[in-house]
Parts: structure tokens; C-alpha cells; sequence
């Protein structure tokens, strides 16, 4: 009869164990919810924000209630964590009190904010009903940097404002940012500011289309070669490939393949919820939602949800038998958004993860006919990215302290040739 | 439930002076079963909830739902005695440990002074 309490020092344990045997069981162990589209700022890499005055968006927002209603059933269903997400969550002049029930209903709750409406009084606030997390991101470095993406004078000087608010209250903060074309150079530098207020850091540089399809996000996006010179000038974050990769790669079930479209823990351990009150795999997954205003949350979850995520892939890609996909941030939502059709390969991804295994000298094993391995129709663009890594390979973009001895591709003129043998090698 | 494993119990339990001690749950919790697994959430206050999540299972879940501030340490041990049909010098030392980790980490409290 041991009766073990299970307290900080065991959390990740926890976590894990929890989030295993829900997934095991379909438990809705996360829940993602989108407070509003509507934000202060105007990013221009963002995938869904609104302007404030959009009063369209405003008025088809849930209210207050329908919020702490599908609190009430999330909790029934065994739903645990919860992220708040937008837009920008703070837009909501409500948003405390939404908050507030869920914490009152027990969740852990992670809070996504740009800052830039964070007020003494709201950090206060935060004291008392202290979040699980609370992530901000930084968009640049430098307050010209920061404006240039956000496209709202002053708003550094808010978010800036913001951290210190959390910080002094000693509240559990992240930052973070997006590496984009704009603020590329100042990531480091970011970086560094986090090291020395001590909070975790962390970028990321993929960028998707609009949920409403518009690419103008993509405008902005990264070269490949670029994604992956950030990836090579920070240890750690090669470090985490590298385990993730020896984890993961190389998975395919001997003799054949998955043949489930999502692979993802959408519809099995966690759900979306967006702003007007629509279920779906993730954020970025819109093709299909079930509505919460018509129906309640179990019934969406156990019938809706659990459809589409059964659902099977249609066609083979070479994504279907990619043994390097752990490398690549292709999913369903990213081919609807990028191609219009959840199947079809994400070029640039391709590019991205092939590139980025080259770097990390990770063999590639055969899938197919893909144009990113060796005698592909894209291989020579391949390697010109690999030659763009070389060239560049002595700048600090980082700006960290020591230079990154581990991949001979920054130091050697040598291309490491991959292993896709289909493709004639 | 023998007799004889109740009175040592009792006796044991007086003699680290803690018999009569009814402990309460500080601050705001909510208890959720998530599932099958009991995991006490802290709602509001200046605790964190990476400082304060609990899970507990079966036996721990009764026990911290008797932190009530009415109910003895000795009522406890016996009811976890009864309620889990276990030996009473077992029901003793996994409460008094359990009483103990938790009263350390500070969550729970006496809500009267001992041998009143």
C-alpha cells in the first residue's frame, strides 16, 4: 500500500507517464484553445492573426460562458493541460475571468501571449492564480528589429515592460521567438537577453501558409540552408536532433507502412479548440471541425474527432515511406495549408529535412522517388544549399561563444552524398 | 480489523505525539481523476503548480480527502485500516509517512494543537 506523492521534482516523469497512458486510453489529456484572433500587432509571418477592431471576428468570438462550459465538459473528459493561445489572448477584456474558471476547475494552464498588453495589475493578478507556464515571444532583439515584424511603434518597449512585470513577480516564464528574414541576425542576441534575465529560450523557424491559405507568410520564411545554419550554430539544439533522430529515424515498420493519414497525437491525446468554438486535430488543421456551439465536447471527441483522425492515407508519397520524417515538420495540416491537400509532399520541408540530415551526416534510406535525394530532379538544388551552409559556414548568426567543431560540412568543401538508394545512387 | 494491531497503533501513534492532530489542506486544491489517477492541482495562492502537483493513488486520494481539519490522524489510520482491509501497523506507517511528506512539503497543516 505505498502511497506516493508525486511532487516537482518527478514532473517530466509525471508528465510522461500521465500523457502515455491517456494517449493509450484516447484521453483528451491537452487541449489548445484559441481565446482570439484578434492582436495588437501585425506580424507579418503570423498565421492567423486578425486587428483588433475586427468586429466580425469579435462578435462570432465564444463568450464567456460557452468558454467555461467546454471548461466543464474538457474536465469531465479527463483533459488536464491547457494552453491559451491567439491572436493575442489579452484582446479578450475577458480573458481573466475565463481563465480564472479554468483554473478554478484544476487545469494546468500554459498562457501564449506577445506581452504587449501585460499590466502591473494583470501580473498581479497572475500572482494569485498562478499559471502552469507563460510563454512570450520576442520578436527581435533590437526595438527596430522588433517593429520592423511587428509593424506597431512602441511595441517593444510593451513587451519588454512585460517580461520585467513577470519577471519581478517571479512567475514562470519562457521566451521565445520565430526566426524569420527580418530578425535572422538578432536571434542570438535573443538569445543571450534570455540567458541573462534566466528563462528558457527557444526559436523556432518554420513557418506556414495563413489558415485562411494565404502564403503570405512564406514571404518571410527562412532559406533552408538558413533553418539549418541555426540549427548547426547551437549545440544543444544539434544535441536534440541528433537524440531525436537516433530515436526516431529509421522507424518504418519492416515490410510495409502506416497507413493512417495523421501520425500526430491530434485526436488521441489532445484537440484544438478555436476562437468561434471548433474542434480539430491542431491550430493549423481547419479542413474539418466539429462545432461546440452545436454539439458538446465528448460527442465531438469520441465520434467526430476520433473519424478523422482514423482516417487513411489515400495515395503513397514519398512521405509514406520517409524514413527521415522525424527531420521534417510535414503533417496533413501543413500539405492542406501549403498544396491544398493534406497528402501532397511540402517541398520546402522536404528540402529542410534533407538538408538538415546531410548536415548531421544522417544516412537517408530509400522512399521513394523523392527529388531531394541523390539523382532526384531536385538534388542539385540540394546541394546548393549545402554549398550556401559551407559558405556561410564561419559567420556567427548566433552569436555564441564557440563555434561548432561537430559538422565537418561548415569546415569541409566535402558533400557527404546520402543514402536513397532509389534514387540511384 | 484485530484489535491488538489497533491499540499498538494507537499507542505508537501517541508516543511520536500526533494522535490526536487533525491535519487541513492548505491553501486551494482541486482534486482531479484523471485516468484512473488521482493528481491534486493547486488553484490560487504563490504556490506553483510544478511545486505542487500531486498524484496520489488510491489510498492516498481517501487520506487527502480526511485532511479536512475534523478528522484525527488515529481516525485516519483506522479508517484507511478498514476501508483497504490492510494491518493496522501497515495502515500506521503509510499514514504517518504520507502525513509526513506532506506536512514537509507544506501543503497540509494542523487545524488544532495536538491532544486536544
Amino acid at each position: 500500500m505505498p502511497i506516493t506523492p508525486v511532487g516537482a521534482r518527478s514532473y517530466q516523469d509525471f508528465s510522461a507517464n500521465l500523457h502515455d497512458r491517456m494517449q493509450a486510453e484516447r484521453v483528451a489529456a491537452s487541449a489548445t484553445i484559441e481565446i482570439s484572433r484578434r492582436c495588437p500587432l501585425k506580424c507579418v509571418h503570423c498565421y492567423n492573426n486578425l486587428p483588433m477592431g475586427d468586429m466580425d471576428a469579435k462578435r462570432g468570438e465564444l463568450t464567456c460562458s460557452e468558454h467555461c462550459r467546454i471548461l466543464d465538459e474538457l474536465a469531465e473528459a479527463g483533459c488536464l493541460w491547457i494552453l491559451y493561445t491567439g491572436g493575442e489572448i489579452f484582446a479578450r477584456k475577458d480573458f481573466l475571468d475565463i481563465y480564472t474558471y479554468a483554473k478554478k476547475k484544476g487545469f494546468l494552464i500554459t498562457l501564449f501571449t506577445n506581452g504587449t498588453l501585460i499590466t502591473p495589475q494583470i501580473a498581479d493578478y497572475l500572482v494569485e492564480w498562478r499559471p502552469f507556464s507563460i510563454e512570450i515571444t520576442l520578436y527581435g532583439h533590437s526595438p527596430e528589429t522588433y517593429e520592423r515584424l511587428t509593424g506597431v511603434p512602441g511595441s517593444y518597449n510593451r513587451c519588454l515592460r512585460a517580461i520585467h512585470l513577470l519577471l519581478d513577480r517571479e512567475l514562470p516564464l519562457t521566451l521565445k521567438s520565430v526566426a524569420i528574414s527580418v530578425n535572422k541576425h538578432e536571434v542570438g542576441a535573443m538569445k543571450k537577453f534570455a540567458d541573462e534575465l534566466g528563462v528558457t529560450f527557444k526559436f523556432d523557424a518554420m513557418m506556414s501558409p495563413r489558415i485562411d491559405c494565404s502564403q503570405s507568410p512564406l514571404k518571410v520564411r527562412l532559406q533552408p540552408w538558413e533553418i539549418v545554419k541555426m540549427d548547426l550554430e547551437d549545440r544543444d539544439r544539434v544535441a536534440e536532433w541528433r537524440k531525436f533522430a537516433a530515436r526516431y529515424n529509421g522507424q518504418m515498420q519492416e515490410g510495409g507502412h502506416s497507413d493512417e493519414l495523421y501520425q500526430c497525437g491530434g485526436g488521441v491525446g489532445g484537440c484544438a479548440i478555436d476562437p468561434e468554438g471548433k474542434m480539430s486535430i491542431c491550430v493549423l488543421s481547419h479542413f474539418e471541425g466539429y462545432d461546440l456551439r452545436r454539439g458538446n465536447f465528448r460527442e465531438g471527441w469520441d465520434l467526430f474527432l476520433r473519424q478523422v483522425r482514423a482516417k487513411k492515407i489515400t495515395r503513397v508519397t514519398k512521405c509514406t515511406m520517409c524514413q527521415i520524417k522525424p527531420m521534417c515538420g510535414m503533417c496533413p495540416a501543413n500539405g492542406e495549408l501549403e498544396n491544398g491537400d493534406p497528402e501532397a509532399p511540402v517541398d520546402f520541408l522536404c528540402h529542410v529535412a534533407h538538408l538538415r540530415a546531410h548536415a548531421l551526416e544522417l544516412s537517408v534510406p530509400a522512399h521513394g522517388n523523392c527529388e531531394y535525394c541523390a539523382g532526384g530532379s531536385a538534388y542539385g538544388v540540394l546541394m546548393n544549399s549545402a554549398e550556401s551552409l559551407h559558405k556561410h559556414g564561419s559567420e556567427q548568426w548566433m552569436d555564441f561563444t564557440d563555434s561548432n567543431p561537430l559538422f565537418p560540412i561548415l569546415n569541409e568543401r566535402r558533400i557527404a552524398v546520402g543514402g536513397c538508394s532509389s534514387c540511384g545512387l | 480489523m484485530p484489535g491488538v494491531g489497533v491499540e499498538m497503533s494507537h499507542q505508537h501513534i501517541e508516543a511520536i505525539g500526533i494522535s490526536a492532530v487533525r491535519f487541513a489542506r492548505k491553501g486551494d486544491f482541486v482534486t482531479r481523476t484523471i485516468a484512473g489517477e488521482v493528481v491534486v492541482v493547486p488553484v490560487c495562492g504563490q504556490i506553483g503548480d510544478l511545486d505542487a502537483i500531486y498524484r496520489f493513488n488510491d489510498v492516498g486520494a481517501f487520506i487527502w480527502n480526511l485532511f479536512d481539519g475534523k478528522t484525527s490522524v488515529c481516525d485516519i489510520v483506522q479508517a484507511v485500516s478498514e476501508e483497504f482491509d490492510v494491518a493496522p501497523k501497515d495502515s500506521e506507517r503509510d499514514t504517518l509517512e504520507f502525513v509526513s511528506t506532506l506536512q514537509s512539503a507544506g501543503i497540509i497543516e494542523p487545524s488544532v494543537d495536538k491532544g486536544s
